[in-house]
């Protein structure tokens, strides 16, 4: 019943028809090319797809991260966010100055990033007392022993054992797993509402993987987070998401609720990414199914609809020629692709 | 602007076409680096500036117009010559005014001044002092001369010295001396530092660990008072070939560190790379696999590392003859031309003895800009 | 971090004894021995020295003997302090080298602070604005520097300041206080006197330095911990000078253990340019003279003076990378 609220409810993060582009010598890559989604308090969106599909460039670009020669050139990112008179406004992220003081007050205090790597998102050069300090005291006002305390909280919080001793020491002392419940800890220090976590999971072992994921999920309900969970993994969505968000070059082609995408999948690249799951009732010398060809090289895009040249069921003359339009389907899903609907986008 | 900015830019690669992938994949490696290293536009430039130094060396002897070694003591200390293209009835006839030589009547000395009245015209490929060309064909031919006459007795395009020796002459001859010893220094660096670096790499353990140490001695020791010491006690006696060889091995003795650090380096990265263990897998030799999988892999590199090195070679043979340690006369080498500007008074008498240190800058500058470029096409990822 | 420091003292140690036996080889190294040349020096004055004489000096200084007693012999004296005479000035050699070691290393380091002082901003800022116009000022201007070898440019700036400012810009010291005893105008002449020589034996260095700078700088700007940190809301500034910044400090910083010799060796050259008084001109003419015991005092003490600087630089470094304290291979 809250789900049914929480959806019906004003998004507290809304990206709509997202643009980001690298210019470079040799041609312009369309990283992220008119991505939309929306993220609700207390829910995770998952966000999935292939390598270099603009996953992670829009988890940067939501932040104002994106690094030269990348740029947003169009869309907008809206915030939903309490101003000091108790009444919520909205913010489009996208009209702020990324170095400005407005969006750096935003960055960890209303939208926190978890990285994929742990071994190289902490600093060798710093005990991890003083990265976590750094971060409470950025959007806080406590001084440096309260700051050191509330540190410590966050390290119990997130489960490391013996967190007053841990706490001064450097991050190459410790495992994958405790790094990444540090990095976790250092991202709730200033209690955002929403936390972006760019393939959490990764570089972890299995057990570790499940662990952290756990956390993230006790720490969501505790907080009422809004969980963005950046991931190509379909096992992790499958157990994670509530809404999912499938990504294929720089565009949304599909995105529903976990259930809908999962047995009723819709668009051809979002059914060959369920094939390519390995399968536990899977007979041994059964080969495991993957998406046909490999990803275009970004630099030579194809026209129309970008799956197109990996797609069994692309339809000659149309799909090639058109990009298809985003289109809600009646059980709350979308998609974007002409087997469903003859719209075609306006951009592209 | 955007022009020159992409010019200056020699590590920004262009567009691969992708007609091009199946060519790069049956490419051999040194194959792609000459293709990468293509498109750094200074480094090319640099390696056609390189190239043009060393057929000038090839060929010094006949840039030369005067003999490098005669000396006449009335005609020291000559300003450098203007060069005036067009003649006085407008065609292209280069010439350059004679001088006259006139008693001072304080002093006694002979003044040299520029003759308004008298014309040499300058032609190529005109009758000089005879020589060997490559020390083999006796010849009398040089690239520039004087019509009608002899060159030494009015052509000195860049002064002379305090001996009357022309500048020109003798800075290509320098030239040839100071790149060939520059070569014969990094053979001999490149010898030691691929045998040393390599059993390093290869063996590992205590071979390695007493190769590093001995580099790691060898680097924290100034060269330069070492070399001085070494350089000094060359006997007196040595014949000019002695004494040149006898440098080139002072200079390498600290050289070949380098190298063996970058060869060793190679070989322990390679050593766990895949191909390496398929060649010990299907049971190659130690020794095939290191000549036929292992070198070929890293020629690249190590040519990038003796282009690098290459320069530090020249600079301690100039710094070792400047001092007067290295080269001696009647060699000539960019050092030796160097020290006779070395103090202020005769740099004030005759500053275009300064311009011997052109050569030095532009050969380094451009051996820098090659090896940067053949480095950074031999491993873009390094 | 003990086994680190006991390596790299052992290390030093080792280096200087290779030193020892290198100056000990170049003492050696001319024909005749240390009393031939005495006696030659004796003689070209007038007096003579008979056979016996010479047999019994040989004795005196274990010239009979085998070569590596000998070297046991000069080794031990030198521990003692007595470097033996110069045989050109006739006086104890630590005498006649006086304070131009001091001078040395002082010109040597103030080199080196320049070197650092300049390298680092600039690095940071070539490495930041990449492909910048300020970029490939820094990088062109680097590469001119590496190409100018430091005797040369001290060579121009001699002539460029003799014939512009009719003025002589070698020397440490104006003439008044060249022999004066040391006090605060003396110090404050030094100081005025310093920047010219120090600059241009850094102008390499700090080429070398910004190139190695700027690379590494880039590659950690790439690194992920700059993007977490980012994301936190640290303003920019703060996010490269605390991070990225301090992770390339350390190759920096490494870099102090070769530019160390590297500089002293080119102050000896430099010296003989702007006839500074450092050991180097003294060096030259001890080594054209054969003053074999001056020449080797010098070399040894050098070595052992740049051995030191190194292995107090490796101590440093130790101390600012907490993975070498911590003994973390990586």
């Amino acid at each position: 019943m809250a789900d049914v609220q929480a959806a019906e409810a004003t998004p507290i993060l809304a990206v709509r028809n997202l643009r980001t582009y690298f210019h470079q010598d040799e041609g312009v890559v369309r990283a992220v090319d008119g991505a939309s989604l929306e993220v609700h308090a207390g829910r995770t969106l998952g966000i999935v797809g292939e390598s270099g599909c603009g996953k992670s460039v829009t988890a940067r670009s939501i932040l104002r991260i994106v690094e030269r020669p990348g740029r947003i050139e169009g869309g907008s990112i809206l915030l939903q966010r309490e101003n000091g008179s108790g009444t919520t406004e909205t913010i489009d992220l996208t009209s702020l100055d990324p170095t400005g003081r407005e969006m750096r007050a935003i960055r960890g205090r209303d939208i926190a990033l978890v990285f994929q790597e742990p071994m190289t998102s902490l600093s060798a050069y710093y005990t991890v007392s003083n990265q976590i300090v750094e971060a409470i005291r950025q959007h806080g006002r406590l001084d440096k022993r309260a700051a050191r305390q509330r540190a410590i909280d966050l390290l119990t919080m997130v489960g490391i054992p013996r967190p007053e001793r841990r706490i001064d020491e450097y991050p190459f002392q410790l495992s994958g797993g405790l790094r990444q419940r540090v990095m976790i800890a250092m991202a709730l220090a200033a209690e955002p509402r929403i936390l972006i976590a760019d393939e959490p999971t990764t570089a972890l072992d299995v057990t570790t993987q499940a662990q952290i994921l756990d956390l993230l999920r006790r720490l969501q309900r505790e907080r009422g987070l809004a969980l963005i969970l950046i991931t190509h993994d379909m096992g992790v969505i499958a157990e994670m998401a509530d809404e999912v968000v499938v990504m294929y070059l720089g565009r949304v082609v599909e995105r529903g609720p976990v259930d809908q995408i999962f047995h009723a999948p819709k668009h051809p690249y979002t059914r060959a990414l369920l094939r390519s799951i390995p399968s536990i009732l899977a007979t041994p010398r059964d080969r495991l199914a993957t998406v046909s060809g490999s990803i275009p090289h970004p630099y030579d895009r194809p026209p129309g609809c970008p799956f197109h040249p990996r797609c069994s069921d692309a339809i000659a003359g149309r799909c090639d020629r058109a990009t298809p339009a985003m289109t809600t389907a009646p059980d709350r899903g979308a998609v974007s692709c002409f087997l469903y609907s003859e719209a075609e986008a306006v951009t592209a | 602007m955007t022009g020159v900015l992409a010019w200056l830019a020699p590590f920004r690669t262009r567009r691969e076409t992708v007609s091009a992938e199946e060519r790069i994949a049956s490419a051999t490696q040194l194959r792609l680096t000459w293709w990468r290293f293509r498109k750094h536009r200074v480094a090319v430039w640099s390696g056609i500036v390189v190239a043009v130094f060393y057929a000038a060396a090839l060929f010094a002897d006949t840039i030369a117009y005067s003999d490098p070694q005669a000396t006449d003591s009335r005609r020291s200390y000559i300003p450098p010559q203007a060069i005036h293209l067009w003649d006085s009835d407008g065609s292209l006839r280069p010439w350059v005014h004679g001088l006259k030589g006139k008693r001072d009547l304080k002093t006694f000395k002979i003044v040299y001044t520029v003759d308004p009245e008298s014309k040499l015209y300058l032609r190529l490929f005109a009758d000089g002092y005879p020589y060997k060309l490559f020390g083999l064909v006796p010849t009398t031919t040089h690239l520039i001369g004087v019509t009608g006459g002899n060159p030494e007795d009015g052509l000195y395009l860049l002064g002379t010295d305090l001996l009357g020796r022309d500048l020109w002459s003798r800075l290509a001859v320098a030239t040839r001396v100071s790149l060939s010893i520059g070569l014969a220094g990094v053979a001999i660096s490149l010898f030691l530092g691929v045998l040393l670096g390599g059993i390093s790499g290869l063996y590992g353990g205590v071979v390695d660990t007493l190769i590093q140490r001995l580099i790691e001695i060898i680097r924290s020791i100034p060269t330069i008072p070492l070399w001085m010491g070494l350089a000094a006690a060359l006997p007196n006696t040595w014949s000019t070939a002695q004494i040149y060889f006898a440098i080139t091995v002072i200079i390498s003795f600290i050289g070949w560190t380098d190298l063996a650090r970058v060869v060793r380096g190679r070989f322990l990265a390679l050593r766990s790379e895949d191909f390496v263990t398929a060649a010990e897998l299907a049971g190659a030799s130690r020794l095939r696999i290191i000549f036929r999988h292992m070198l070929p892999s890293f020629l690249s590199h190590i040519i990038a590392a003796a282009s690098l090195a290459l320069p530090a070679m020249i600079i301690s043979e100039t710094s070792l003859s400047f001092l007067g340690l290295g080269l001696r006369p009647p060699a000539i080498s960019w050092g030796v031309l160097l020290q006779d500007a070395q103090n202020i008074q005769t740099l004030g008498i005759a500053p275009w003895l300064l311009i011997a240190a052109i050569p030095v800058i532009v050969i380094i500058l451009a051996f820098n800009f090659l090896g940067d470029g053949l480095r950074d096409a031999a491993d873009p990822y390094g | 971090m003990i086994a680190y420091t006991v390596r790299r003292l052992l290390l030093a140690v080792v280096t200087i004894w290779a030193i020892s036996v290198l100056s000990f080889v170049i003492i050696q190294l001319p024909p005749g021995d240390f009393v031939d040349a005495y006696i030659a020096k004796l003689s070209a004055s007038g007096s003579m020295v008979s056979a016996e004489e010479a047999a019994s000096l040989r004795k005196l200084y274990g010239l009979d003997q085998p070569i590596y007693v000998q070297y046991g012999k000069w080794i031990s004296r030198v521990t003692e302090g007595d470097f033996g005479e110069s045989m050109e000035w006739m006086r104890p050699v630590t005498e006649v080298i006086g304070d131009r070691l001091w001078m040395t290393m002082v010109v040597s380091i103030a080199a080196i602070i320049l070197t650092y002082g300049i390298a680092l901003p600039i690095g940071i800022y070539s490495a930041v604005r990449q492909y910048s116009l300020g970029d490939y000022f820094f990088t062109c201007l680097g590469f001119i520097g590496l190409a100018i070898p430091n005797f040369l440019l001290a060579l121009i700036l001699m002539y460029l300041g003799f014939k512009l400012f009719d003025a002589n810009i070698g020397g440490l010291f104006t003439a008044e206080y060249e022999l004066a005893p040391w006090s605060l105008a003396k110090l404050w002449d030094l100081m005025k006197h310093l920047p010219l020589p120090a600059l241009i034996l850094a102008v390499a260095g700090t080429a070398q330095l910004i190139r190695i700078m700027r690379a590494n700088l880039l590659d950690e700007l790439r690194k992920p911990y700059v993007v977490t940190a980012r994301a936190r809301g640290l303003t920019e500034t703060r996010v490269i000078l605390k991070y990225p910044v301090r992770a390339a400090l350390n190759p920096f910083a490494s870099s102090l253990a070769y530019l160390f010799p590297y500089v002293v060796s080119g102050s000896i050259i430099v010296s003989l340019v702007l006839s500074l008084p450092t050991v180097g001109p003294l060096l030259l003419t001890s080594l054209v003279a054969q003053d074999m015991f001056l020449a080797g005092t010098i070399i040894l003490m050098l070595g052992v003076m740049t051995v030191i600087g190194t292995f107090v630089s490796d101590l440093v470094l130790m101390w600012i990378d907490p993975r070498i304290r911590f003994q973390v291979e990586t």
